[in-house]
């Protein structure tokens, strides 16, 4: 089967930080299927932790919270260069999951314990999501942002009980949900209504068994955020602890107690679904049919080897998906609307824009009047920038029940701020980020062959003709003597228009 | 000067009678179209304006509104261990009102909330003990056993954020301040800026056609691309500005040009409305800056066209599983401090008496510790604030304190003894909302022989 070149953009929008000439190239030359087996096969490129200790930020200056500038470096850097794009993409996706926000970590140098913990996400993005909840349940970040370091057992004499914090998101959040579900993510009715999933006192038993751990080393180099946390059998608690129907008896110690919980929790018919729909929203579209969500729960669920929970074969099957490479475009439902992050790096990528210096100087873009309104590992809780079943009020959407997540972020102040961002770099790129726009200009002397250019590296082959016809007759009144104008007015109005908003 | 609030009230009174014939079994939606259609005839002359901070995390209702007398504060102390407040700690903020709590209770607040001491003892401030989402009144017993229906999704935060907002979990589509705006939707020149939001995403503002409109806080944001012609071409900026707006067959692509299009006519009307309103008074803290661009509009009201407005602010930071006592007394004195500054201007705007903010959180939090921090909960204390409010006194019945007692459900987390419901109802009702009509923007009312709280004077 051929693959056409917006064809291949449209699936790199999917599948990376946005497509590139070169990889546009590559998927057509080679098919979805074989491009993605090779990415898959990619061991994970230079981690964050790593560069930013190359780049000598774990000094003084880098200890506490509020100095955190160069976590945007490298995030972004990996975002827009590495080579193991796919991977790096679902480690973002994943982080939109399994939720840390930089300003939450109470420890030294949370810069590197957010980078830390995404390169926890990256190392697991394509192994088993099992042991995956295990490293993110046991990452001290992630202890700090659900406030389980140093979470102590009950104690009876005063009526102390263990920080329920984490027993709760990580069902509600990490694995299960609120409601039952059917493999094809549907909530399961019974006698017409639905079934919530865990009690309060699921919560209150679950929470037993994350307590007694804290951080493992002392705060003098960084490299405590890279190990697990450390687990002091004396403050665990070793009452009995029952949650979702399972029963670990007491005198069990914290080890075999979070193995155990891993075990059950990991085993719920939910996590399919419940995972699966979640990673379909985040790298494809925001309303995948039933069907679709039950292809890859059925792939979660056994991976034809008899694995559960393989994300490697879950990524793929998300991907190769026929309803993902064959929608109809012309869907006024189909598609998810491009978070804002993805813009910025999908302009990045599609035009050659790099640090010409090594530095990566990006700004915090939470912002909201003049940057993203998003910035990555900068979300103020566990809930994500956005909610995966935000439904926008007063819509057509919610009259027919459909979600649209990125929605949730996207108001009268925001649409301004990314137009008013976009202004800025599609101009004079950011600070050390620059691109000559060499292939573009080259182009800029026919207006339609520029605009081409720019919706296939955008857009893909989903772009009206109609649009980019009339952004080609808008360009042309842009002196031909100015070629660099021309191309930023055709991006400016490429990226500004909904049609490339909405990522189909 | 403007009408009376009676005359006001003898307007609703008469559209509701005009709504008679709809009948109380007609579906919700056909009865409230029918009630706004009604509200278009007859818009209010005064203006009533809502304001609601809500408190993101679930704030902690033992610490910010403390048992006092001394048997309940020792009762308080054994249950809180380590996270309690210092009886001595409180003296300088012991609420001296105009009656005692039900049962003779005396409560003190926070030291951290002291700005808000002088603003009870003047009546201008009330106190709501225990109020939270409830479908019915709910007793102890029937929690445990679920012999009636519950609110779903307890103790889970979006969800009963969204509850607090809508009276229904995430995914709702319409919130209660919406659906009361709705019925005045003649009231305003525009709709556009009756529900407005400083404090980010909100379902409560969300109407049947029109959601809220997000502001910042200088208020409204321009796109600069459409204020010059890009790279010299009218051409290329003309073109910006109908691709952005122009309506789209994709849903999603449909609702970002509504966005943007609302965003370009806004920001013109507000840019003039606000550009010679000035607020007198320290508002530097996020929340303070928030109510800061609150007042400003409602200084522009008149520009504005505005009669009936809701506006939302929000305060991150109140989920303190640990750290309370470091974290809590910060994001009470910004909460105390804003909403004194808040109520001042209100003042000396000479508008004390038509705006009333009222606080709002997902949950309380457990009455016992564990260790340094408190976990999600279910009933709260809460304001409510203005020159209209029945002020000096506590409204609502705090249960004797004990983790297991009758009054506290799943091992000390408040069961509430008055619905949110409720408190929206007295609300609605001061904004001029009749009986009947409250009755369909709050589903639950019905089940509350009691009504309303009380808490703005009057029937409900």
């Amino acid at each position: 089967m051929t693959v056409t070149p917006g064809q291949a953009s449209r699936f790199l929008a999917q599948a990376t930080f946005g497509p590139t000439p070169a990889l546009i190239d590559a998927v057509v030359r080679d098919g979805y299927a074989d491009w993605l087996d090779a990415q898959l096969a990619m061991p994970p490129s230079q981690t964050h932790f790593d560069w930013l200790l190359q780049q000598r930020k774990n000094t003084e200056a880098f200890k506490g919270n509020g100095i955190n500038a160069p976590l945007e470096s490298t995030l972004w850097r990996k975002f827009i260069s590495a080579e193991d794009q796919v991977r790096t993409r679902m480690a973002f996706a994943l982080s939109e999951i399994f939720v840390v926000g930089v300003q939450s970590i109470t420890a030294s140098w949370p810069l590197f314990g957010a980078a830390g913990f995404m390169d926890l996400l990256a190392e697991h993005a394509l192994g088993s999501y099992q042991a995956l909840l295990t490293a993110v349940t046991k990452n001290l970040s992630m202890g700090c942002m659900l406030t389980y370091r140093g979470n102590r057992k009950e104690d009876p004499k005063t009526g102390r009980h263990p920080d329920e914090n984490y027993a709760r998101e990580v069902m509600q959040l990490f694995s299960i949900g609120l409601l039952m579900l059917e493999p094809d993510g549907t909530v399961k009715l019974v006698n017409g209504a639905p079934v919530e999933t865990y009690t309060n006192a699921d919560v209150q038993g679950l929470a037993r068994v994350f307590t007694g751990w804290d951080i493992n080393g002392p705060e003098t180099n960084v490299e405590f955020h890279r190990r697990p946390m450390a687990l002091n059998n004396a403050l665990h608690s070793m009452s009995e602890k029952r949650f979702l129907g399972a029963v670990i008896p007491a005198g069990t110690d914290g080890r075999l107690s979070l193995q155990k919980a891993m075990d059950v929790i990991c085993a719920h018919p939910n996590v399919g679904p419940f995972i699966g729909m979640q990673l379909i929203q985040r790298l494809v579209t925001s309303n995948p049919s039933p069907a679709y969500v039950r292809r890859v729960s059925a792939v979660f669920d056994d991976d034809g080897s008899g694995a559960r929970g393989n994300l490697k074969a879950v990524l793929r099957a998300i991907l190769l998906d026929p309803e993902a490479r064959n929608p109809n475009l012309n869907n006024p439902t189909w598609g998810k609307v491009r978070e804002p992050i993805l813009r910025f790096s999908g302009w990045a990528r599609a035009f050659g824009a790099t640090s010409i210096n090594g530095a990566w100087a990006m700004p915090d873009t939470t912002d909201n009047t003049i940057r993203l309104a998003q910035s990555p590992m900068r979300s103020a809780t566990v809930f994500n920038f956005f909610r995966p079943r935000y439904s926008p009020p007063v819509t057509e959407l919610a009259k027919r029940h459909l979600v649209a997540p990125e929605l949730q972020i996207t108001d009268e102040t925001s649409i301004a701020g990314y137009l008013n961002f976009l202004a800025i770099y599609a101009d004079r790129g950011w600070e050390d980020l620059q691109t000559s726009y060499a292939p573009e200009i080259v182009l800029a002397k026919d207006p339609q062959a520029l605009v081409a250019r720019v919706v296939l590296l955008l857009a893909g082959d989903a772009f009206s003709a109609r649009t980019a016809e009339a952004i080609a007759e808008a360009v042309a009144t842009v002196p031909a003597n100015r070629p660099r104008d021309r191309v930023r007015a055709a991006i400016l109005l490429v990226a500004a228009s909904p049609e490339y908003l909405v990522q189909k | 000067m403007t009408r009376s609030h009676d005359a006001d009230r003898r307007a609703f009174l008469l559209r509701a009678c005009a709504l008679g014939a709809t009948g109380a079994a007609a579906p919700l939606a056909l009865n409230l179209a029918a009630l706004g259609a009604a509200a278009a005839q007859s818009a209010p002359a005064s203006y009533k304006a809502l304001v609601c901070v809500f408190l993101y995390g679930g704030n902690d209702p033992y610490n910010t509104v403390v048992p006092y007398d001394t048997d309940a504060y020792r009762a308080y102390a054994a249950a809180r261990g380590d996270i309690g407040l210092k009886r001595d700690a409180l003296q300088a903020t012991v609420l001296r009102g105009k009656a005692p709590a039900a049962g003779g209770g005396q409560f003190a607040l926070a030291p951290a909330l002291a700005p808000l001491a002088p603003l009870y003892e003047s009546g201008q401030l009330a106190v709501l003990l225990n109020v939270g989402p409830l479908v019915t009144p709910t007793s102890k017993a029937e929690y445990i056993s679920a012999r009636v229906p519950l609110p779903p999704k307890l103790f889970s935060h979006n969800d009963q954020q969204a509850y607090w907002q809508a009276l229904a979990p995430e995914g709702a589509s319409s919130g209660w301040a919406g659906r009361l705006t709705d019925l005045f939707a003649g009231a305003n020149a525009q709709r556009t800026f009756t529900g407005i939001t400083a404090g980010g995403s909100t379902v409560l503002l969300a109407g049947r056609k029109v959601a809220g409109y997000r502001v910042g806080i200088n208020g409204s944001t321009s796109i600069d691309l459409l204020g010059r012609d890009m790279y010299g071409s009218s051409a290329c900026t003309a073109l910006l500005r109908q691709l952005i707006t122009q309506p789209r067959e994709h849903l999603m692509e449909r609702e970002m040009a509504r966005i943007a299009a609302q965003s370009i006519s806004a920001d013109t009307q507000l840019r003039a409305a606000l550009a010679d309103v000035a607020v007198p008074g320290d508002f530097s803290s996020p929340l303070a800056q928030q109510l800061k661009i609150v007042a400003r509009i409602i200084g522009a009201r008149q520009a504005l066209g505005a009669r009936r407005q809701v506006f939302f602010v929000s305060q991150n930071g109140y989920d303190n599983h640990t750290g309370l006592n470091d974290t809590h007394p910060a994001l009470l004195r910004e909460l105390g401090q804003a909403m004194a500054a808040f109520q001042q201007a209100l003042s000396s705007m000479g508008v004390a008496d038509q705006v009333t903010t009222f606080t709002a959180s997902e949950f309380g939090r457990t009455l016992g510790s564990n260790g340094n921090g408190s976990d999600h909960g279910w009933g709260s204390h809460h304001f409510v604030m203005g020159g209209a409010v029945k002020g000096g006194r506590y409204y609502g019945t705090h249960p004797e304190i004990a983790l297991d007692g009758p009054g506290f459900v799943d091992n000390g987390r408040l069961l509430p003894t008055l619905a949110v419901d409720q408190l929206g109802a007295t609300l609605g009702g001061w904004f001029g909302a009749g009986k009947e009509e409250l009755g369909m923007v709050f589903p639950n009312l019905r089940n509350f022989d009691a009504g309303g709280v009380g808490v703005m004077g009057g029937g409900v």
